[in-house]
This record gives C-alpha cells, sequence and structure tokens, in this order.
C-alpha cells in the first residue's frame, strides 16, 4: 500500500495528465449529445456574434476609404458620362447641319465653336477651321437657324467670328412678308436681343416677322434667318424694333461657313453711280 | 497564493478571449499565432508542471467554450502544459533572468509543436495533408509563438510570472 501511495506521489503529474485527458476524450467522445452540442453551439453563437460585431466596426473604421473610392469611381464615371454626352450632342448638331437642305452641296465648310467670349458689349467666336480649310475674312458664320457672324480674322487653323451680338457689327435685313428694310445692330445687354434700325415709321412691318438678310450686304449671302420681331415702337422718323435672334449663342457648338461672295463689279457700279453722301449709309452696314 | 492564482486565472481568461476573437484573424499561410499556448506555457515554466497541466486544462475549457470546440481544446492545452512543464525552473534554482528566458522559449517551441500535433491529429477540417498540418504548420505555429513570447516576456511575462 505503501509502495503504491508513493508510486502515486512519485507519477501525480503522469496521472493528473490521464485524468485530464481521459476527461477531454470523454467530452470529444459524448461532444454530440444534447448539453455538450448545447454549450458549443451556444460558444460558436456567441463567437458569432462578437465577431460580427468587430467585423462591422472594422467595416466603419473603413467607410472613409471606400467612400473616397467610390467618390473617384463616381468622378470617373461622371466624367466619362458627360464626354460621351457631348460627343453625342455635337455629333448630333453637326449631322443636323449637314442634313440642312439649304447648306448641303454648296461649298459651306463646317466648324466647331471652341472658345468664346461674352461680355456686354464686346462678343468674340474663335472656330477650328482656318485658312487651311478655305475660311476668308469676311465670310458669313451662320447655323441651320440663323445667322452667327462674320469672320474678321483668320489664322491658318482658327478664324475670329464677329457675332451679331457684337456693337460693331451690322448687316442689312429685310422682312419676310413686308419687305421693310433695316439694319441689324446690337447695343449690349441681352445676348438673344437685337435691335433694327432705320426702319421708317411708313414701312408696313409687323410684329411676329421673321427678319432675313438681303442682297445688299456685302458680304453675307441674301435669306438668313436673322431673328423675329417681338416689339415694335414708333419714333420720330423711324421705329424702335426690338427682335430676338434666331440663333441661340448660348448654345453655339458647330456652325458652318459660307463661301465668300464675290461680286465686285455689282460694288464697282454702285460706287461711281452713287453720290458719296449716301455710300455713308450703306458702307457701315457691310 | 490565492492573489496570484486569480491573477493568472484573469490573465489566462484575457489571453482567452484575445485569442479567440483577435489573434486568430491574424492568419500567416492559415497559421495565426496562439497567446494562450505561450501563457500556458509560461505559467509551466515558473510554477511547475502540475500547476502549468492544470492551468491547461482550465484555457483549454475556456477557449473550448469560445470556439466552440471544447474536447480537442481541452487536450490541447492540456499537453501543452504537460510537456512544457519539463522546462520548470524552479524558484530556488538559483537561475539567471536570461536562462529562465531561455527555458521559457524552448517551452513555448514545445508547447507549440506539441499542441498543433495533436490538434492536428484530433481536427483537419480542410482535409489538408498531415505533412503539412505537422511539418509546416507545425513550424509556423512554432516560429510565430516563439516571436509573440519574445515580445511578451519583455513585455509582461517575466514581471507578472516572476511575483
Amino acid at each position: 500500500m505503501q509502495k503504491f501511495f508513493n508510486f502515486l506521489l512519485k507519477h501525480n503529474a503522469y496521472l493528473l495528465l490521464l485524468l485530464y485527458c481521459s476527461i477531454a476524450v470523454l467530452v470529444i467522445r459524448f461532444e454530440q449529445d444534447d448539453l455538450l452540442s448545447k454549450i458549443r453551439s451556444g460558444g460558436t453563437e456567441l463567437q458569432a456574434s462578437v465577431n460580427d460585431k468587430i467585423t462591422s466596426y472594422g467595416y466603419l473604421f473603413n467607410l472613409r476609404k471606400e467612400n473616397e473610392r467610390l467618390m473617384k469611381i463616381n468622378a470617373e464615371l461622371l466624367s466619362k458620362l458627360l464626354r460621351h454626352q457631348t460627343a453625342l450632342h455635337d455629333e448630333k448638331n453637326r449631322i443636323a447641319m449637314l442634313s440642312d437642305s439649304t447648306t448641303g452641296g454648296s461649298g459651306y465648310i463646317t466648324a466647331r465653336v471652341i472658345d468664346r467670349k461674352f461680355s456686354s458689349r464686346e462678343n468674340m467666336l474663335l472656330i477650328d477651321a482656318g485658312r487651311k480649310k478655305g475660311i476668308r475674312r469676311d465670310m458669313t458664320v451662320l447655323t441651320p437657324q440663323g445667322l452667327v457672324g462674320r469672320v474678321v480674322f483668320v489664322s491658318d487653323n482658327y478664324a475670329k467670328v464677329m457675332p451679331a451680338i457684337h456693337s460693331d457689327f451690322k448687316v442689312s435685313v429685310s422682312s419676310d412678308r413686308s419687305n421693310a428694310l433695316g439694319i441689324l445692330s446690337w447695343n449690349g445687354g441681352a445676348e438673344h436681343l437685337a435691335a433694327i434700325e432705320h426702319v421708317p415709321i411708313s414701312s408696313p412691318l409687323k410684329k411676329g416677322e421673321m427678319m432675313l438678310t438681303t442682297d445688299f450686304s456685302t458680304f453675307s449671302p441674301r435669306g438668313i434667318p436673322v431673328g423675329r420681331v417681338i416689339r415694335i415702337k414708333p419714333d420720330k422718323l423711324f421705329y424702335n424694333i426690338d427682335i430676338q435672334l434666331a440663333v441661340d449663342f448660348s448654345s453655339l457648338t458647330y456652325v458652318l461657313v459660307a463661301p465668300l461672295k464675290k461680286d465686285p463689279e455689282k460694288f464697282e457700279a454702285f460706287n461711281e453711280e452713287l453720290p458719296q453722301e449716301q455710300t455713308g449709309i450703306i458702307n457701315p452696314v457691310d | 497564493m490565492t492573489r496570484s492564482f486569480t491573477l493568472l486565472l484573469g490573465l489566462l481568461a484575457v489571453s482567452c478571449l484575445i485569442q479567440v476573437f483577435g489573434l486568430s484573424r491574424l492568419t500567416l499561410f492559415g497559421v495565426s499565432p496562439d497567446i494562450v499556448t505561450t501563457f500556458v506555457a509560461a505559467i509551466s515554466v515558473y510554477t511547475g508542471q502540475r500547476t502549468g497541466m492544470t492551468y491547461g486544462f482550465a484555457a483549454g475549457l475556456l477557449s473550448g467554450l469560445l470556439s466552440g470546440n471544447i474536447g480537442i481544446s481541452l487536450l490541447t492545452r492540456t499537453i501543452e502544459g504537460f510537456i512544457s512543464g519539463y522546462c520548470h525552473v524552479p524558484e530556488n534554482s538559483h537561475a539567471t533572468m536570461t536562462q529562465k528566458s531561455r527555458m521559457l522559449y524552448l517551452a513555448i517551441v514545445l508547447a507549440s509543436f506539441f499542441g498543433n500535433l495533436v490538434f492536428s491529429l484530433f481536427n483537419n477540417p480542410l482535409g489538408e495533408s498531415l505533412f503539412y498540418r505537422i511539418i509546416i504548420s507545425g513550424a509556423l505555429t512554432c516560429m510565430m509563438n516563439l516571436l509573440l513570447g519574445i515580445a511578451l516576456n519583455k513585455l509582461i511575462l517575466r514581471k507578472t510570472l516572476s511575483e
């Protein structure tokens, strides 16, 4: 007996190991039993819920990074969308311009407005067609909607256009129904409005009539729409007339440049026959 | 005695929580460092084989309850405590701190290897080859636990367990 106790005391670590291992093996053996199974599933649930919380906190900490990533993607997509929309819009305008019956096959040059300078008095447009494409000074610039302006400066690849909404721009116009003559001018202010000067009060001009360019102009072909009369107010000798311009200058993208009007003989004959003081009326009109 | 018992049990409980909810996520080639093994080995080294084994059993029970794998956890931790108990440094041994630390690191390596061996024999849910699990995972586990042990020894173990 004493030997047995001595043995136990000497090897108690092994006995303890045996005891613990036996318990462990028993637990492994009966792990599928109800009680242990419940304890296991409870432990698993606890772990899962804590892990879920930890993961959700991690998600919160990563939100800023994620947000920045999404913003970047959003910006890229937006810029792509804008590029596509712009391309689509430009293409539509170009197709509309090329399919316009008044310009088809008549030597009109298509150009894109690439820059603009708008102010209350002086506006200027820059188009991406120049001398190399056949653009010359004094050519008429228009859209299917109506008159845009006139080329005032040409470089090899670009041309500067003085639009109808420039204080120095004048062009001879006539109404489509009553053929009342006048001179288009712009005195600053709203870019969709202009004035018609020198229309005598004896003229039968009515509100709503369309004003078109005439043959009197030195640069513009006849019949280009300029705008519609929206207000007529009689003065001493002439009407004060406001027109709504046919072209929306705020959304100009593509324009057409009409071939140069060449008829030197006409001007030569005209200048010889008329007295000097009357040419003074015609010259500013151009 | 009661104070040190409570302190060790508290440390063990905290280490189990850290292991189950924190360190088990830091995996390298499917292996994560095990702070419980380190603690069990440290207790065995400083307090003896029987105490270490008992704490190992307790740690196994606690981590098993938390992870839902009670039986294998009990067996693994008990064996870890038992194996590392062979590196026990008695209080009256006059061993230097460096010698004690070396024994601790040896205990951690042994406990890690045998713990991994027992665990691999009883649990192989991914169906990996036993060679991979015992040799590759074992080596990785030993290395990770050793690094963790060195860090913990420098920070807290040396001070806490020598008290």
